[in-house]
């Protein structure tokens, strides 16, 4: 049955994708409507998946890749239903939609089991690290997303002065600060439990090298952004190559790199 | 010298390292580091290249370090020179507001509307010769000195923590009690692999009696270390010991041991004895009776069996093969009992001044703190002011104020429709 629910959210935001994508291209008011529908009943399904296999599980699910990567396209859903309510960003579900149903897709491929926690696992810090990383992703995801679109609309031909644009760069500026925060608290809190589970705050294994380095190319881009004033397509490009970064250490790094980080 | 001291202080010279470090790190990620020389003549091409330049274990080799050094050297630099500004920055920042003479024109309405939402969201206000000035935020000044001064803090302490800090990993079997060199005493109590529900679940329980009488009892488990008397007991690893009991027929004398490593036991000077060799849980029997080992990977809960010689004192009494649990092999007057196999934990004892580590979570929790002020506490200083009919208005402040202005333009734009 939890199965069942979980390809289920898979269909519902196979459906709202397609939607999505034809609201964007056909410019319909009643399209967009269904789409935005669509996002909350998909998210809210996604979300009681969520809900049970943590209740089954008897713990937050996050302990492996496939709960990361569900939770990883819960919290691009989240925020995209909050970035419409709060700044009435209608073109995101047209990007972020598909962008979940991959995710999903992804997850959908790796084994779906309930396991006990491993021992380096059962910390107080589980919660705040791994919740702290999904919300932290969604964020650079949604900035990748963001500049995806800029990029897009300078093919088109808008000009950068315009206020689309100058929100859409907005956005991805904010996206970022708040992604960069969290993952400084995932990088923080990963160290003091570090230091509890395993003696040493670094131990330079490639999942913490590699969230410092995804964390050092997003302090690049925030002073770049804040103190050289760069801003638009230069700095879209920067948000967009930099989610490479983000997705390699949250896939190619477990896939690749084995470290004291694998808990596939 | 004052050049110089830009030069370092700079951001472009900050990026250039964090770009370097980056770059050096993700070397280190594609290298396997700190395996044997051999490994790395057997296992890349470049496998004498990746020693003479120390990427076997390059976190530590002197030119990462020196770019350490120099991000540490930057950011100071960089801290100091904030630091002279921040105190001020708000003050500076309300008296050029107030000096402000043109901005955003807007009809009368429009204005006073816009005065009226900042108030609703309550802004700070002072006004001066007909101008006025809303601000909010200005603890945000301090955000950006507070990030760069607490990785300094984060880096120095780390390396303080790393360099001054001791660190050592002992096996401590049952009957074998560990004294360190400060004479503080360690003596294992129990430890397990599983819990009473049988989960994954290493918890080691030990004796702690310090030099000057001081004495604990404790549980430590992976995340849960014992802290006691200015140290840290780690559950790190485990091991499998052979609990054997040796039992004298004729003196009746009983004794258990637990072995962990190859040994020889021998019962009389003939060179009679037994040598005990591995223990495996991973077996089968053939047809002849014989075992033969499967993998040498040792699985709790399995039963196990033992290689081991046993001699009866010449060259050809030597006979080796397995030996199962709850066998007993008697060589001369001796008899030998393998009962189980047995789990021993390898305790990490760990020293690290309590004072450095509470420094580091300081620092942690002030680049957090730092870091919400710089983005989430920006501060803005609005100036608005009359100027016949209508009226102006400008918006500034040391970060990108680009979110602010839509905010206003917003809420001017629904007070109009309204």
């Amino acid at each position: 049955m939890l199965n069942n629910v979980f390809f289920a959210s898979i269909v519902c935001f196979f459906v709202t994708a397609v939607v999505q994508i034809g609201g964007t291209v056909f410019k319909k008011e009643k399209i967009a409507k269904t789409s935005w529908i669509l996002t909350c009943v998909s998210t809210v399904v996604l979300t009681v998946y969520l809900v049970w296999r943590g209740v089954e599980a008897g713990r937050l699910p996050l302990a492996n890749q496939f709960e990361f990567a569900t939770a990883f396209a819960w919290g691009i859903a989240v925020m995209t239903i909050i970035l419409h309510l709060k700044m009435q960003i209608d073109w995101l579900g047209a990007i972020s939609m598909p962008a979940i149903f991959l995710m999903l897709s992804y997850a959908a491929l790796l084994p779906r089991d309930i396991t006990e926690l491993m021992p380096a696992l059962k910390s107080a810090w589980f919660g705040l690290h791994i919740s702290s990383a999904v919300f932290s992703y969604a964020g650079f995801a949604i900035a990748c997303f963001a500049g995806m679109r800029y990029l897009t609309n300078i093919g088109k031909g808008v000009r950068e002065d315009d206020v689309a644009m100058k929100k859409l760069d907005y956005l991805m500026y904010r996206m970022i600060a708040f992604g960069f925060i969290l993952l400084t608290v995932v990088i923080l809190s990963g160290c003091i439990w570090a230091e509890q589970a395993w003696s040493a705050f670094w131990s330079w294994d490639p999942k913490e090298t590699w969230a410092l380095i995804s964390w050092i190319i997003y302090a690049i881009y925030l002073h770049l952004r804040i103190n050289k004033k760069h801003s638009g397509r230069k700095m879209a490009i920067v948000a967009v190559v930099s989610m490479i970064c983000v997705i390699f250490t949250f896939i190619g790094v477990n896939q690749l790199l084995p470290g004291l980080h694998s808990y596939k | 010298m004052k050049k110089i001291l830009n030069g370092i202080r700079s951001m472009k010279f900050g990026i250039i390292l964090l770009v370097l470090i980056m770059a050096i790190s993700f070397f280190g990620t594609v290298i396997e580091q700190g395996k044997a020389e051999e490994f790395y003549l057997a296992n890349y091409g470049a496998g004498h290249l990746i020693l003479a330049l120390g990427l076997d274990n390059l976190y530590y080799t002197p030119y990462f370090l020196f770019l350490g050094v120099l991000l540490i050297v930057n950011l100071t630099l960089c801290s100091l020179v904030r630091f002279r500004s921040i105190f001020h920055a708000g003050s500076k920042r309300l008296a050029a507001a107030l000096k402000v003479k043109q901005g955003n024109n807007v009809a009368g309405p429009q204005l006073k509307r816009l005065e009226a939402y900042l108030e609703k969201k309550h802004y700070h206000k002072k006004s001066e010769d007909g101008q006025t000035v809303f601000y909010k935020n200005q603890i945000g000044h301090i955000g950006s000195f507070l990030v760069h001064l607490s990785l300094v803090l984060v880096l120095l302490l780390g390396a303080l923590v790393l360099y001054t800090g001791k660190s050592q990993v002992y096996g401590i079997g049952y009957d074998e009690p560990v004294t360190l060199e400060d004479g503080t005493q360690i003596r294992l109590v129990d430890f397990v692999v599983t819990d009473e529900e049988g989960n994954v679940h290493y918890e080691s329980t030990l004796d702690i009696t310090t030099p000057d009488g001081r004495w604990i009892t404790d549980a430590t488990s992976v995340n849960y270390p014992i802290n006691f008397a200015g140290k840290k007991y780690f559950q790190e690893t485990f091991g499998y010991a052979v609990q054997l009991r040796i039992l004298n027929t004729v003196t009746g004398m009983d004794d258990e041991v637990h072995l962990t490593e190859p040994v020889f036991l021998q019962t009389s000077d003939s060179g009679a004895g037994i040598y005990y060799m591995a223990a495996y849980t991973d077996y089968r029997q053939e047809p002849d009776g014989q075992l033969s080992i499967l993998s040498d990977q040792i699985e709790p809960g399995k039963p196990a069996a033992f290689l081991i010689s046993t001699m009866d004192g010449t060259e050809s009494g030597m006979s080796t093969g397995l030996v199962e649990e709850g066998t007993t092999l008697e060589v001369e007057d001796i008899q030998f009992t393998f009962e189980a196999l047995r789990p021993y934990p390898g305790i990490r004892i760990k020293e690290t001044s309590r004072v450095l580590m509470g420094c580091l979570y300081v620092s942690f929790g002030i680049m957090i703190a730092g870091l919400w002020f710089c983005f989430f506490q920006q501060p803005v200083y609005i100036t608005t002011a009359r100027t016949g009919k209508g009226g102006f208005y400008q918006i500034s402040g040391p970060r990108s104020t680009q979110g602010l202005e839509m905010e206003l333009v917003l809420c001017m734009e629904e007070s109009s429709g309204q």
